[in-house]
Order: C-alpha cells, then structure tokens, then sequence
C-alpha cells in the first residue's frame, strides 16, 4: 500500500463506501475502490477477472452488496455488564 | 478585456482560461471525480487548487486534450506520441501497490503505465516537466483511481 497515499492528491471522488451501517465517503479515490474492489472480490464467485473491471463496473457490483453490508455493519448496542 | 484574452494575444496559450475550466469540470465528472470543495479543508483545498490550476494550465497550452468520451491525452511538447490515459480499472488499483509502502514514484509510474497502455520505461525517458504532467494527471485520477 502507498505510504500514506503521500504521492497521492487528497481529494474525494463521488462514490461512498459502508461503514457502520451508513455511507462513508473516504479522503481519495484510490482508498475508495481498493475497499469495494476487494469486497466484489469476495462476495461474488461468478466476478469476471477483476483486473479488467472499470470503476462504474466495480461500483455497480459493489451497489448490489449495500443493503447487506449496511445491515451487518451497522454498531451492535452495547450490553450492559452483569454481575 | 479579460485576462484569458491578454493571454491568448500574448501567444503563450491556446485556449482560454474559461474554455480551459469548463473542460477540466468535463474531465473530473467522466472519471467520476469529486470537483466540490466545500467539504475540504483549508489545506485539502490547497492541494486540489493547485492540482487543478497546473492542468488547467496544460489544457491552455494545448498539450493536454480532454476527448469527447472524457479520457485525456496529454502531448509532450514536439513530440508526435501522445499519452492517452485510459479509464481505471482493477488493474490499476493493483499496478498502484506493485512495490510495496514507500516506493509511491514506483508504484505511481506501474500505475501509469497501465492507464496510458504504454511500457513502464517509456516514462524513464520523459523529461521531467512532461513526467511531471503525466503524474499530475494520474493524481487526479486516483482522487480519482
């Protein structure tokens, strides 16, 4: 991974990851769609190679993940201590 | 007069600066580039005004050409090659960690290399005020990817 994205401009591009059950946007492109990249990559076994994906390809695949990954990220209340 | 016009008389530019702008807007919103600022910070801004003023500056020089579909094509100076950089994809993302923390130029260079379709030498032998114009726009890019 880049050091700190140093070589990197900080910008922001339009597309939002899930974090925490709601929509994150991140600092840079690059981080933006290394996360989805890597979540496509997992959850669909039929992805074509994911070295030819486009970044609409891979944001449109990752779109079909949003409803679970904000139900399974979303914070768990905290339980109280017992005893 | 506006100062865009001064400048093309002036013969150091082709397009004028408005031209220039609604061009760089056309760039970011192909590669699906964020061009807002509001939510910067002040140094975040910093940054992405100077980015943006240095490839506005390519684009009125005309060595940097933004095509109908959106993807630029960046022309050294007396040169017949032209480095057109193309939408990133997987690859791309992968080329940018081909060497690891800490080696950001290296990776930068695998980076462009996949884009333009070019061979990773080729940007050894640019000089470094085109190199440096590749780069700029692959920042953008990753801001982009």
């Amino acid at each position: 991974m880049l050091a700190n994205h140093a070589a990197f401009h900080h910008g922001r591009v339009v597309d939002t990851i899930v974090q925490n059950g709601g929509d994150v946007r991140l600092s840079s492109g690059l981080s933006t769609y290394r996360v989805m990249l890597l979540q496509i990559a997992r959850d669909y076994a039929g992805l074509p190679d994911v070295r030819t994906l486009t970044v609409p390809e891979i944001v449109f695949f990752y779109g079909g993940l949003r409803p679970e990954l904000t139900k399974y990220t979303r914070p768990k209340p905290m339980k109280g201590r017992h005893g | 007069m506006s100062a865009a016009v001064v400048d093309l008389k002036g013969g150091k530019y082709r397009v004028a600066l408005e031209v220039a702008e609604k061009e760089f807007v056309r760039l970011c919103d192909a590669n699906r580039i964020d061009h807002d600022t509001s939510e910067l910070t002040e140094d975040e801004r910093k940054e992405w005004d100077g980015l943006k003023s240095e490839i506005v500056r390519e684009i009125r020089r005309g060595t940097l050409i933004v095509g109908e579909d959106g993807k630029p094509t960046y022309t050294p100076p007396g040169s017949s090659k032209g480095y057109t950089f193309h939408p990133a994809t997987g690859a791309t993302l992968m080329a940018l960690e081909s060497y690891g923390s800490g080696k950001n130029i290296s990776n930068l260079v695998a980076a462009m290399a996949e884009v333009t379709r070019t061979d990773r030498g080729e940007f050894s032998k640019l000089p470094a005020k085109d190199f440096q114009a590749c780069s700029r726009i692959m920042r953008l890019f990753i801001t982009a990817a």
